[in-house]
């Protein structure tokens, strides 16, 4: 059973890791287009000129060892899991360790959501609108599994969903946000504050 | 959409697995005011939002954005940045809506463009550029060129080389009469000032207006009845000056200068009755000049000079300069307006800009 290795992180910004990030935020968008449109044609090939065939269906199986279901078209939705489709690793469940039932079930709803027909835009917007208000612990977890398994859409909402959550807040409660430990001392934390004061007014 | 802030043991072990290529990803998505107070954060932080390469995926963000970026007004004499929107709002106190910022020695005495977050000032003996947010400051070296009465600037940005570009020129009379127009360009990245060939060059004046790669100014052909108006553009990327864009004659209309509105040139002129504006819906095509609108001046203060429109709100309203003293808030619909609490020493110039993390030290990092 092969993965999507995640890129490894080195502490430093790298010119390629910004341009991958700056490329992929462009693909996020596109894909969003393209997406729909993919799933629409597909929809539409298969019950027209094709002998109705069993939907193919792939399982997925949470942290806990819980499965879920999610059909093939839904899953496309992940890269990840295209990938796997596409090499025909998927006819037996995979295995997702770093994601939690709860969450892998809401995961597959999105997916599912996201890939129905005829769905308007606004009334999409606002079911995403939904999906995310919930508690941030949660948020953050959608986060992960969305960046996991390389769901576009969903990493976009949910990212900026934290986005404007964190926006009007002051850098402590940033830090129990984030869990950061302020590497400051006091006197350069006063520096900085001193140099940035107009953005605190 | 209310959020309940639940801090859970469980939420420092969730937010220890959010990697940094996350972070990058959510913090790319706030105001730079937010991001400038979260530089304490920490030293990662710090370090992160200060990266140029981060200002400028951050600059990218608002590009994409569907909701429109954080904009403001500068205006000099004295150097003076206006929150305009916060005037729309009834319950807001002076202090809010302008603020005062200072540059030492460097008072500008005039504004010669804005783009991307940087404006670029005219100084005592040179330039300056300067990105109110961040409030980082560059002055650049003197010019050899004087600056004359005939003069006309524009400040705007090259992609193929991810540079800014401050444009000067000036129009000196030959011996034998003619006028002969000397121009320079200045490079942020490469740190000085170049002549360039101008030959033919179109009696330009003023500010020109930053959009896709190139800086505009309009233009009068002819005189009276005849007068034939277009916009002239200069390529950053060509450094010379392209196909006029032709403007359309509009019965009574004489366009007196050019501004930008949502991403399209936006041609404006006044009347004894009337303030007309138009917009250019595709870029370089004349057909596609379309009217913006067309409101009744004569609610307006006195005014001897000019009247130019300078930032539209959410709700419609449109912020114009008086002249070179007042600044006001105008309600297209009945014609009410608000004036902006602003303090004027000497000629009053603004411009709008994007509240941005870029530095006026590309390639120069500090």
């Amino acid at each position: 059973m092969r993965y999507l290795a995640l890129p490894l992180l080195s502490q430093n910004l790298t010119e390629s890791t910004a341009r991958a990030q700056t490329l992929s935020l462009y693909l996020q968008l596109s894909l969003q287009v393209s997406l729909s449109q993919r799933n629409e044609s597909t929809m539409s090939s298969s019950s027209s000129s094709l002998p109705s065939c069993p939907k193919k269906v792939v399982t997925l199986k949470s942290s806990e060892g819980e499965t879920f279901e999610i059909e093939e078209i839904a899953a496309l939705q992940s890269k990840t899991l295209e990938n796997m489709i596409d090499e025909n690793c998927a006819d037996t469940p995979i295995p997702l360790p770093n994601i939690k039932g709860k969450i892998l079930a809401k995961v597959v709803e999105y997916c599912n959501k996201h890939a129905e027909v005829g769905v308007d835009a606004e009334s999409l917007r606002a079911w995403d609108a939904e999906f995310v208000n919930v508690e941030n612990t949660t948020v953050f977890d959608y986060i992960l599994a969305a960046n996991f398994l390389e769901i576009p859409t969903l990493l976009d909402l949910t990212c900026q969903s934290v986005a404007d959550m964190i926006k009007g807040k002051t850098p402590a409660e940033i830090e129990k946000t984030f869990n950061i430990k302020s590497a400051f001392t006091p006197e350069e934390e006063e520096q900085v504050r001193r140099e940035n004061q107009w953005a605190f007014e | 959409m209310k959020k309940q802030f639940a801090e859970t043991s469980r939420s420092s072990a969730v937010a220890e697995n959010i990697t940094e290529d996350i972070i990058i990803d959510i913090l790319s998505r706030l105001p730079a005011k937010s991001l400038m107070r979260f530089k304490c954060v920490s030293k990662r932080w710090r370090s992160l939002i200060s990266d140029q390469r981060f200002a400028k995926l951050h600059l990218q963000m608002l590009s994409l954005e569907t909701v429109a970026p954080s904009q403001k007004i500068i205006k000099s004499n004295p150097l003076q940045i206006i929150d305009y929107e916060a005037l729309d709002d009834d319950e807001v106190n002076d202090h809010v809506v302008v603020e005062s910022h200072d540059l030492g020695r460097d008072e500008p005495q005039g504004l010669v463009g804005s783009c991307h977050g940087l404006v670029s000032l005219a100084v005592y003996g040179g330039f300056l550029v300067y990105n109110p947010t961040t409030r980082e400051s560059r002055k650049l070296p003197a010019s050899n060129l004087v600056a004359t009465y005939e003069c006309f600037h524009g400040f705007g940005y090259m992609s193929t080389t991810d540079d800014y570009k401050l444009v000067h020129g000036a129009f000196f009379t030959a011996d034998d009469g003619s006028e002969e127009c000397v121009l320079e360009i200045f490079s942020l990245r490469y740190g000085s000032w170049r002549r360039v060939p101008s030959e033919d060059v179109p009696l330009l004046d003023g500010v020109g207006i930053y959009l896709n790669g190139a800086v505009h100014w309009i233009m009068d052909h002819g005189s009276g009845y005849r007068t034939e108006q277009a916009i002239i553009p200069f390529g950053l990327a060509t450094e010379t000056f392209e196909v006029a864009i032709p403007i359309p004659k509009v019965e009574g209309v004489l366009f007196e200068g050019v501004g930008i509105h949502e991403g399209r040139l936006l041609i404006y002129d006044f009347t004894s009755i009337s303030f007309e504006a138009w917009v250019m819906n595709e870029y370089g095509k004349k057909e596609s000049w379309t009217r913006l609108f067309s409101i009744p001046i004569d609610g307006f203060p006195d005014h001897k000079f000019y009247v130019i429109p300078i930032a539209y709100t959410r709700s419609g309203k449109i912020v114009f300069q008086i002249d070179v003293s007042e600044m006001i808030l105008v309600n297209p619909k009945d014609g009410t307006y608000k004036n902006y609490p602003i303090e004027e020493h000497d000629n009053v110039e603004s411009a709008i800009y994007m509240e941005t993390l870029v530095s006026p030290y590309i390639g120069h990092e500090q």
